[in-house]
């Protein structure tokens, strides 16, 4: 026990205090630095946080309302980069979406020189672009009459046969051109909300809370503070032991 | 830095700089690719569909699956053409890989967008890959010599001549099948 004369006495009083109020920190470091470390096992990156203070607290927000386009039953549609067929997102990032139309059993969907070929439930089935032959500069994706689809590009309108990928200029004047929309109120917010929900991964909350970040400057100096608290710790301890020895 | 010191640096930064840009490029068309394989007639193209048994040959040679369900290849005479793109460091290269009867008779880099590693682009290297055939473990029959600073780009050509011939070996035109 502890001599309460003894010159170490102050000491090691300190020592119990700062041990006691330093202990809820230091348990909260080791949990998310043991989180950091098998972030990959836990698949923290891929995880992503849907809860809506948190996503306000990182200012993520929709960029600015989506540009649809109606395909049969489903709508074809772009938030910032990403886009969705209904609230499924394709594997594909684009800065425009020039459109989108029903093409038999799929899904066609015109971004800056490619087409995608998608299914009625949102699968990509083929990505056909310029190596393809798809016309340069495309402004605008329609149907014919005869329900080809025809695509209207820099140089001109084109007839498109994807089974051969074989691109014939046109001049036909009976095309029913794709034109961009606005989606259903409640599909609008799914989609909000989805694109929301997949813009802050799990890693990134965790790493914030264990440098402090999470709060703003004045977090990471209470971080700061608890480490230095810390190292007092180790340095106070050692001092004893080395004292108690002699 | 002395100042002619200063001035031949600027000077071979200066030439080292466009022979570094051209190195990035489209070497040749994929239309073209087709043509000159085909003698200038090349045929429709046909589709092979990325089922379940061929999925997992696929994720073994890129160490990810496609994210598409569909892939185009041309045929004739036995042998399949493919346009294939794979990752070297960040950007996709295009190359064109012809398989005659099992085995690669000629790779070609098309398209180079990144900024290093073109050198996978010349015949010293992709000469290796003529004649190579799948063995076990859907691995090449033989090493491929890498390059000095373009491991990435080498890395990237190899697994695509190995998808090529499993492609090949899927597709309606695999020996045997036709």
């Amino acid at each position: 026990m502890a001599n309460n004369n003894s010159p170490r006495a102050p000491l090691q009083q300190w020592h119990r205090r700062v041990g006691m109020t330093g202990a809820v920190f230091f348990i909260f470091l080791i949990t998310t630095g043991l989180l950091l470390n098998h972030t990959g096992a836990l698949g923290l990156g891929k995880r992503f946080v849907e809860t809506r203070w948190l996503l306000d607290l990182y200012h993520i927000s929709a960029p600015e309302p989506p540009v649809a386009f109606s395909a049969g039953e489903r709508f074809v549609s772009r938030l910032g980069d990403r886009l969705y067929i209904d609230t499924r997102e394709l594997p594909e990032r684009a800065k425009r979406l020039i459109g989108g139309l029903k093409l038999d059993d799929t899904l066609l969907v015109a971004v800056p020189g490619k087409l995608l070929v998608v299914g009625q439930t949102g699968e990509l089935i083929e990505r056909i672009d310029s190596a393809d032959g798809v016309p340069a500069g495309m402004k605008r994706i329609g149907l014919a009459a005869s329900g080809q689809p025809v695509i209207r590009a820099a140089h001109g309108d084109y007839l498109a046969d994807l089974e051969k990928l074989d691109w014939r200029k046109t001049t036909t004047a009976d095309v029913s051109w794709a034109e961009p929309l606005a989606l259903p109120p409640e599909l609008e917010e799914k989609l909000m909300q989805a694109y929301r929900g997949s813009g802050l991964p799990l890693e990134r909350v965790i790493l914030d809370l264990h440098s402090g970040r999470i709060v703003g400057q004045w977090g990471v100096y209470v971080v700061d503070g608890a480490a230095l608290l810390f190292l007092a710790l180790v340095i106070t301890g050692l001092w004893m032991w080395v004292k108690q020895r002699r | 830095m002395p100042f002619p010191r200063a001035l031949a640096f600027l000077a071979l930064a200066t030439i080292a700089l466009p022979a570094h840009s051209a190195a990035q490029g489209i070497y040749q068309t994929p239309e073209d690719f087709l043509r000159e394989v085909f003698a200038g007639d090349p045929p429709e193209p046909s589709k092979l569909w990325v089922d379940e048994k061929l999925k997992p040959g696929i994720r073994a040679i890129l160490e990810h699956d496609l994210d598409v369900l569909r892939l185009r290849y041309w045929s004739k005479d036995e042998r399949t053409a493919w346009i294939l793109e794979g990752i070297g460091k960040e950007r996709p290269i295009t190359t064109g890989i012809v398989i005659q009867r099992g085995t690669i008779e000629r790779i070609k880099v098309l398209v180079f967008r990144e900024s290093r590693g073109w050198e996978v682009r010349y015949p010293f290297f992709t000469d290796q890959f003529t004649g190579a055939t799948l063995v076990t473990g859907d691995q090449l029959d033989r090493d491929i010599d890498g390059i000095s600073g373009a491991t990435l780009s080498v890395r990237a050509l190899t697994k695509l001549a190995r998808l090529a011939l499993l492609l090949h070996a899927h597709s309606d035109f695999a020996d045997g099948k036709q």
